[in-house]
C-alpha cells in the first residue's frame, strides 16, 4: 500500500525505510506547494500533484508547524531586574508548539534567577512534553498564574507595560518592559494551506489543533492521517517510537467497519436518512474528524466509514434528525421516576462509573449507566427524551483537552446547559440533568455528584 | 433561505393550554436548515411539553410530523391523516407554512411554534444574518453585490449616513455599515465609479408597500393568455 510522506523534513529517511520494511510503499512529496489537491478517505486518499496524481492509503506529513519558534527571539533581550512575564492569552489552552516554546524559554530564564512569571487562562496538561516541562519550570522557579481576566497596557514611548491579571480571588499587578506574547510568531503558510487542504482541525490561529497529542502523538483529527514533527523530538528513540506507532496504526487502527468486522461484530457506524437529510452542511461542518463529504448526485450528506470516528457528534448536531448511529444500545430497563441514568463517555466516565458499581451497590438499583461513543453524541432532544422515563439524567464526559474528539465534551455540556434553560422554562426542575467533566481516575468526585443528585 | 428562531417555550406552552391532542408539524427545508422548525427542534419540543404536563399532572399526546415542505400541498395531502385526531396544530414553518396549513386544514386551529425572520444565509454552524428584503426590484448590480435594502439599517441609495463609523452601523457596533461593504466590495472590483451613478428614488410597488404580491409564470399556465 502507498502512504504519501508530505513536506521537507530529517525524518523523512528513516521514515521512508521504515515504511519499506513494514511492506509499504512509501511516495515522497517534498514540496508542499506541489500539492493541489487532495480528496478521499483512509485506504483511498487521493493527492494530486503539479506532476502527478497518487492514490495512498496513508498520509504522514513530516513538515515542521512552524517555520520560526515563536519565543526564542525574546528571551535574550530581557534586561536589569524586572520581572519577565509570558502571557499566553488564548480562550481556551494555548496550541502546544507555543505552549512548548514558551516553557522551555521560561525555563532558561529561571535557571539565569530571573524572576519569570508565566500568565495563563489555561494550564495545557495534554500536549506531548508539557508535563514535564511544567514540572521543570517549577522547579526552576517559574510562577504561574492561572487568571480569569487580563488587563494590558503599555506606554508605547518607554515600552513598559502594566498589567493586571485577575483569577477571581486576587488580582496581580506586574510592571514590566520584558513582557512576552506569541503574537509575532509566524506560524508556517505552506502548513495552514496544508491544514486545509487535507481538512485538518485547526486552532483559531490556523495552527493545526494537536489537543491529542499527548496520548496519541502523531495521530491528527482525521483517521489516516498522521503527523510527525522532528522539532518536538528529542532522542532518536523518541523518533522511532513514533514512527513504529504511526505505522501500528496504520496496520491495526482500522475505519471502524473493518475493525469491527475484523472481530466478527457488527459494525458500529453512521447511517444517514437520505428522505430526511435537508443536506445542509451542519454535520459536515461540525464533524471533527471530516468525515462526511457531499453526495452531489443524491442531494445528501454522505458518511466516510473508514473515516468515521463514530464519536456521534453529526447525530446530535443535525437538525433533521437524519443521522442515527448504526449500534444499538443495550438498555436493562430500570426506567424509574426515582432512577437515575448516566450517560457515560466511554473514554471517562464509563470506567469512573464502573470503579462505584460495588460501593454504591444499594443506588446502582436505581442507576442505569448507558456508554456512549463520546458526549459529542448527546443532544437536548435525547436527554429530554430520556427524562420522560428517569427522574434525573447525569451527563459525563472527558475534560477540557481530553476529549478524543475535540469537542464532543464542549458540545455535550453546551446541550446539558439549553436543556436546564428549557426545563426551567417550563417550571422544571432543572437539576433534573447535570454534566460532569472528569477522567476515567476519577470516581470519588463522581460518587460526591450522584449522591447529591440522589439525594 | 428563510431564516427564523422557535418561540420562547412560555409563549409555545401558555398558546397550547387546554389542548390534549397536540400535533407538531416540523418543516424539512428551510427552518430545518436554520434549526428552528426542524424535526429535531419539534421532537425536542414534544418532549418538554411531555415533561411539563406530566409535572402538572394534566393528560396530553403529542405527535411529531415532518413534511418535506409545508409551502407545497401536496406534501399536507399525504400527512391529512395524521392530522385526524389534532385538536391543535403547532406549525414550526415558516409564517407562509402556518397559513397554508390553517388554509388546508380548515377545521384546525394551526398555531405558530416559530417566528419567522428573515432571507438570509448562514454564516457559520449558529449563525445567520440577514441579506435580501424582497423589494421585487434587484439592484445589486449597481451596489458589487451588497444589498443597500437589507444591509444598510436606513436602506439608504445613495451613499452611508453620517452614522458610519469604522466602518460600523450607528444602530449597533456589532452590525456592518452597509455602504462600507459597498464601498470596499467595489473598490476591489475596481469598480468605484459605478457610484456616481445617482441611484433615482425607489418604486417601492414593486416591495410590500404595493400590497400583497404574486407572481404568475405564464407559460407554465394553460388557461389564461400570455
Ligand atoms: S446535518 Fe443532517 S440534514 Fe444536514 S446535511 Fe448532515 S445529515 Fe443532512
Ligand atoms: S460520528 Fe463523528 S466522526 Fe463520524 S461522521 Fe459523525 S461526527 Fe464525523
Amino acid at each position: 500500500m502507498n502512504v504519501a510522506i508530505l513536506g521537507k523534513s530529517q525524518v523523512n529517511d528513516l521514515l521512508e525505510k521504515k515504511l519499506s520494511e513494514e511492506g509499504f510503499t512509501p511516495c515522497r512529496v517534498e514540496c508542499l506547494e506541489d500539492i493541489t489537491g487532495f480528496s478521499g478517505e483512509r485506504l483511498d486518499y487521493i493527492v494530486r500533484t503539479t506532476g502527478q496524481t497518487v492514490k495512498v492509503g496513508h498520509v504522514i506529513v513530516t513538515e515542521e508547524p512552524v517555520c520560526e519558534k515563536p519565543f526564542s527571539n525574546h528571551y535574550r533581550v530581557t534586561v536589569g531586574n524586572e520581572p519577565v512575564v509570558f502571557i499566553l492569552d488564548y480562550p481556551s489552552e494555548s496550541p502546544a508548539h507555543y505552549t512548548v516554546d514558551a516553557l522551555e524559554n521560561a525555563i532558561k530564564l529561571a535557571r539565569r534567577r530571573k524572576q519569570v512569571f508565566y500568565l495563563s487562562r489555561f494550564m495545557r496538561t495534554a500536549g506531548y512534553q508539557t508535563e514535564n516541562l511544567y514540572k521543570e519550570a517549577r522547579n526552576a522557579g517559574v510562577t504561574f498564574i492561572k487568571y480569569l481576566s487580563l488587563e494590558i497596557a503599555c506606554d508605547t514611548e518607554t515600552g513598559l507595560y502594566r498589567i493586571m491579571a485577575d483569577d477571581g480571588y486576587d488580582a496581580l499587578k506586574l510592571e514590566s518592559t520584558a513582557v512576552i506574547k506569541p503574537e509575532s510568531s509566524t506560524a508556517s503558510e505552506k502548513m495552514d494551506r496544508i491544514a486545509r487542504l487535507l481538512r485538518l482541525k485547526c486552532n483559531e490561529d490556523s495552527s493545526v489543533n494537536d489537543d491529542r497529542s499527548f496520548l496519541f502523538p502523531t495521530l491528527t483529527s482525521r483517521n489516516g492521517i498522521y503527523f510527525i514533527h522532528s522539532s518536538t523530538i528529542t532522542a532518536e528513540t523518541e523518533l522511532q517510537d513514533r514512527i513504529a506507532f504511526t505505522i501500528s496504526e496504520m496496520k491495526e487502527r482500522t475505519g471502524h467497519g473493518l475493525a469491527d468486522a475484523a472481530a466478527g461484530k457488527e459494525a458500529k457506524g453512521i447511517e444517514i436518512d437520505a428522505g430526511k437529510c435537508a443536506f445542509c452542511y451542519t454535520c459536515f461542518r461540525a464533524c471533527p474528524h471530516s468525515a462526511m463529504a457531499p453526495d452531489y448526485e443524491n442531494s445528501v450528506m454522505k458518511n466516510l466509514g473508514n473515516g468515521c470516528q463514530t464519536c456521534g457528534i453529526c447525530v446530535s448536531v443535525c437538525p433533521a434528525d437524519a443521522v442515527k448511529m448504526k449500534a444499538e444500545k443495550p438498555v436493562d430497563g430500570v426506567k424509574a421516576p426515582n432512577a437515575l441514568k448516566i450517560l457515560c463517555c466511554e473514554n471517562s466516565g464509563k470506567a469512573a462509573a464502573q470503579m462505584l458499581k460495588h460501593e454504591l451497590a444499594g443506588l446502582f438499583e436505581r442507576i442505569e449507566t448507558v456508554p456512549v461513543s463520546c458526549g459529542g453524541e448527546i443532544s437536548v432532544e435525547t436527554i429530554t427524551a430520556d427524562l420522560k422515563h428517569y427522574g434525573k439524567v447525569l451527563v459525563l464526559t472527558c475534560m477540557d483537552d481530553a476529549c478524543k474528539h475535540f469537542e464532543g465534551n464542549k458540545r455535550a455540556a453546551r446541550f446539558v446547559e439549553k436543556t436546564k434553560a428549557l426545563l426551567a422554562a417550563s417550571g422544571l426542575d432543572e437539576k433534573r440533568v447535570e454534566c460532569m467533566k472528569l477522567s476515567h481516575a476519577m470516581p470519588m468526585a463522581l460518587r460526591d455528584q450522584i449522591l447529591e443528585m440522589m439525594g | 433561505m428563510i431564516v427564523a428562531e422557535q418561540k420562547p417555550l412560555e409563549e409555545i406552552s401558555k398558546s397550547l393550554e387546554g389542548f390534549e391532542n397536540i400535533v407538531i408539524a416540523a418543516c424539512g427545508t428551510c427552518v430545518t436548515v436554520c434549526m428552528a422548525g426542524g424535526e429535531k427542534e419539534a421532537l425536542k419540543l414534544a418532549s418538554v411539553l411531555e415533561l411539563n404536563r406530566a409535572e402538572q399532572a394534566v393528560p396530553v399526546k403529542v405527535k411529531v410530523v415532518t413534511p418535506k415542505r409545508q409551502c407545497d400541498v401536496e406534501f399536507l395531502d399525504d400527512m391529512a391523516e395524521e392530522f385526524g385526531g389534532a385538536d391543535v396544530i403547532l406549525s414550526m414553518g415558516c409564517g407562509a407554512g402556518v397559513q397554508f396549513m390553517a388554509e388546508r386544514f380548515r377545521g384546525k386551529l394551526v398555531l405558530p411554534g416559530i417566528n419567522t425572520k428573515f432571507i438570509g444565509v448562514a454564516r457559520e454552524i449558529g449563525v445567520w444574518t440577514e441579506m435580501c428584503q424582497g423589494c421585487g426590484a434587484c439592484i445589486l448590480e449597481k451596489t458589487g453585490g451588497v444589498c443597500p435594502v437589507a444591509r444598510c439599517s436606513k436602506s439608504n441609495f445613495n451613499g452611508p449616513c453620517g452614522g458610519s463609523m469604522d466602518g460600523k452601523c450607528e444602530i449597533d457596533p456589532n452590525v456592518d455599515c452597509g455602504w462600507q461593504l459597498i464601498y470596499d466590495r467595489l473598490k476591489e472590483l475596481d469598480r468605484v465609479e459605478k457610484l456616481y451613478e445617482i441611484v433615482e428614488p425607489k418604486d417601492w410597488r414593486s416591495s410590500r408597500d404595493g400590497g400583497p404580491r404574486s407572481v404568475e409564470k405564464k407559460e407554465m399556465r394553460l388557461d389564461t393568455d400570455i
